[in-house]
């Protein structure tokens, strides 16, 4: 597997919050959408290092928490890629 | 020091006699820092010469680091400028990046040894390497590069152990690995994206981190800390998110497992991890 699809996008956001992880939302980057990019609040990094596993069998080579998403209080739902070169 | 670690050592430094004199590969990390000081233990500094070799890929804490080793153990030590930069298979960034690296290295380190009259090249790569994903190692076989420390069963544990009972700094030094292993596989490597990765892992330890990776993933930056200072990052999270902004990343990334030796070797096909090349 090199990336992930929108559709995996979903999937690893219903994991997350069926987990009881607030995520705000969730989307691809890297070049080969091979990160999962999460945004929720960074108290809740330890809950997802957790499920990492979980969320990288879906099709993700990393999972990470977008710190967009923190720093900047985006409440983005984004499951879509952001792949640039 | 465990009586097999000490008979390795013997070993190694066996080798190394045999050798006659030496240009050591040397990047200032606890491996090729315990090379260096045993040739001098063994050779004597006349036939010994620490050669760094310096591009956009090597951070300047990595250089200051092998100049104050060598200084401080009284190696003798050289700089070269290196142009792996300007090889077109090492800019495109596939999985055998690091055996372009090491086909620009080698030579020019080989040019040195011939001006000097010094007989051979050794580097520091220990036994756990042999079991790595190590294009560069295939280079050094090429160019005819002896291997001490792995040649005499020396694993990275033992490097640190050995470097600890002869008083080197180095000893429990984090691994420094160059700045070209922070771009994933397929971001082309250029001069600019090496420039951002420095500054942003400079940022990071300005904050305290220790161990720390900065991913560039083309449109992305993805942190890994070492696990232990993982725990502490989610109340950081503004500051290493700034620490990114300001070496030019637009969008920042926290990889919640943390640093992982390799991790973007994971993306390359099993197979070829296998074969020790990628095509």
């Amino acid at each position: 597997m090199s990336g992930g699809t929108p559709l995996a996008v979903s999937d690893a956001l219903r994991l997350l919050r069926a987990e009881g992880v607030p995520a705000r939302g969730a989307s691809l980057a890297g070049a080969d959408g091979e990160v999962l990019a999460i945004a929720a609040d960074a108290g809740e990094l330890a809950a997802i290092g957790a499920l990492a596993h979980r969320l990288r069998a879906l099709g993700f080579r990393y999972v990470a928490l977008d710190l967009d998403g923190d720093t900047e209080s985006s409440d983005r739902d984004v499951t879509t890629s952001s792949r640039t070169t | 020091m465990s009586q097999t670690l000490s008979d390795r050592l013997d070993r190694a430094a066996d080798l190394l006699r045999d050798c006659e004199s030496v240009v050591v590969g040397f990047s200032g990390g606890v491996d090729s820092a315990l090379v260096a000081r045993l040739a001098v233990d063994v050779l004597g500094t006349n036939r010994v010469l620490a050669v760094t070799g310096l591009s956009a890929a090597v951070p300047e804490v990595q250089r200051r680091a092998a100049r104050t080793f060598a200084a401080e153990q009284g190696i003798p030590h050289l700089e070269v400028e290196t142009r792996e930069l300007e090889r077109e298979r090492y800019v495109r960034n596939e999985g055998d990046r690091c055996y372009h690296c090491k086909s620009v290295l080698w030579p020019a380190l080989r040019e040195v040894a011939r001006g000097r009259g010094l007989r051979t090249l050794v580097d520091g790569a220990n036994a756990d390497d042999l079991w790595d994903y190590r294009p560069g190692g295939r280079a050094g076989t090429e160019h005819g590069v002896r291997s001490p420390l792995a040649q005499a069963g020396i694993d990275k544990a033992g490097v640190r152990t050995a470097s600890r009972r002869l008083g080197l700094s180095t000893w429990d030094a984090p691994a420094a690995p160059c700045l070209a292993s922070r771009l994933a596989y397929g971001v082309s490597v250029t001069a600019d994206r090496l420039g951002q990765v420095e500054r942003a892992e400079d940022g990071l330890r300005a904050l305290g981190f220790v161990e720390v990776r900065v991913r560039h993933h083309g449109d992305c930056a993805r942190v890994e800390l070492a696990p232990a200072e993982l725990a502490t990052a989610g109340a950081r999270a503004h500051a290493i998110a700034g620490a990114l902004r300001r070496a030019g990343f637009a969008r920042v990334l926290l990889d919640v497992e943390g640093y992982r030796r390799g991790a973007l070797n994971e993306s390359l096909p099993l197979v070829e991890l296998r074969r020790g090349r990628v095509a």
